[in-house]
């Protein structure tokens, strides 16, 4: 029996996650792997791998395309929940590690948060970025997880969201953001659709899927 | 009816290919014949278009292993496919009508 070599798994489940009709998507995903079992068995393993990662690029904005021109009231429904959910929560988070600060300041340090906050060294600064962008992460996972048929679609737009109201934030120049550069703004706002879309697709690469969607030979499927 | 480029050229692979017009075997016949590789997703939009368009039909087959047990979806020009490539023979005619067999380059 000769053995097969799977397509890599990771991009496959990436581009299942796209939100493009079964049908659609099965046959575009099924070309796929079969040209990359093509090219295995003639090329090697590592060149195929490598036509298939510059393949699924290629593929992704078809996949999407699908995805919006199929695009239905609950679809849409199902995307504004997942995002209102996920930047409710990560706003609840962000909000109680500001006010667990703001205690822990005027109980250890006896000053105010803002205070605190001017006193810290430059790098302190990076130090916030890394955090906003493990939480942006976060929500990107559970935007991923209530995404239904698309959850990077989910994932993206939770960080669009956030970093839309960040950049908004910025320009009005209200607090805090009046004591930072317009430059760190936009930086935090990249990290936030970076974080944000990182969270989804470690989401799609553990999800298990459901049961109602296996194939006839046992592949599961969303 | 007016077809796109790529349209044309799928919908000559569809025909050409006959029981053998699955999208794999339709992307490589039109990579092999433009010289220019199209990605899977292209050729499938444009095939759906097609199908949307009345210009083909399409049916799937049984999972197959190789590809990871998905049906690979065939396709078939329907009538109204055959007269669109008949329309786009005479336009394509009529428009190198007088031209020759080779077009002349001018001079340097």
């Amino acid at each position: 029996m000769t053995h097969l070599i799977a397509p890599p798994r990771t991009a496959e489940r990436l581009l299942e996650a796209l939100g493009a009709q079964p049908g659609f998507r099965d046959a575009v995903l099924g070309d796929l792997a079969e040209e990359f079992a093509y090219r295995a068995a003639h090329e090697g393993a590592g060149r195929a791998r490598h036509w298939y990662y510059r393949e699924a690029l290629r593929a992704t904005p078809h996949l999407l395309r699908d995805w919006t021109r199929h695009l239905t009231l609950r679809d849409a429904g199902h995307v504004a929940g997942a995002v209102l959910a996920s930047y409710l929560g990560t706003l609840l988070l962000a909000g109680s590690a500001v006010a667990l600060l703001a205690y822990g300041a005027r109980g250890v340090l006896g000053v105010s948060l803002d205070d605190a906050a001017q006193r810290l060294p430059p790098g302190a600064v990076a130090g916030a970025l890394i955090l906003g962008t493990r939480g942006a992460m976060l929500g990107g996972y559970f935007a991923a997880a209530l995404g239904g048929r698309a959850p990077l679609v989910s994932a993206a737009a939770l960080g669009l969201v956030w970093s839309g109201v960040l950049v908004m934030a910025g320009a009005l120049g209200g607090p805090p953001f009046e004591r930072y550069p317009g430059g760190l703004v936009a930086a935090a706002a990249v990290l936030i659709v970076v974080g944000t879309m990182a969270g989804g697709m470690t989401r799609v690469g553990r999800a298990i899927p459901r049961q109602a969607g296996r194939r006839p030979d046992g592949v599961p499927r969303w | 009816m007016t077809l796109g480029t790529l349209e044309l050229t799928v919908l000559l692979a569809v025909a050409r290919l006959r029981a053998e017009a699955y999208g794999l075997a339709v992307r490589r016949d039109v990579s092999a014949r433009t010289g220019r590789e199209h990605s899977v997703g292209a050729v499938y939009t444009t095939l759906y278009r097609l199908e949307e368009k009345g210009l083909v039909t399409s049916s799937t087959s049984d999972p197959i292993p190789v590809r990871g047990g998905r049906a690979r979806r065939q396709f078939a020009v329907t009538a109204a496919g055959q007269r669109a490539l008949q329309d786009a023979q005479r336009v394509a005619a009529s428009v190198w009508a007088g031209v020759g067999p080779t077009v002349t380059p001018e001079p340097a």
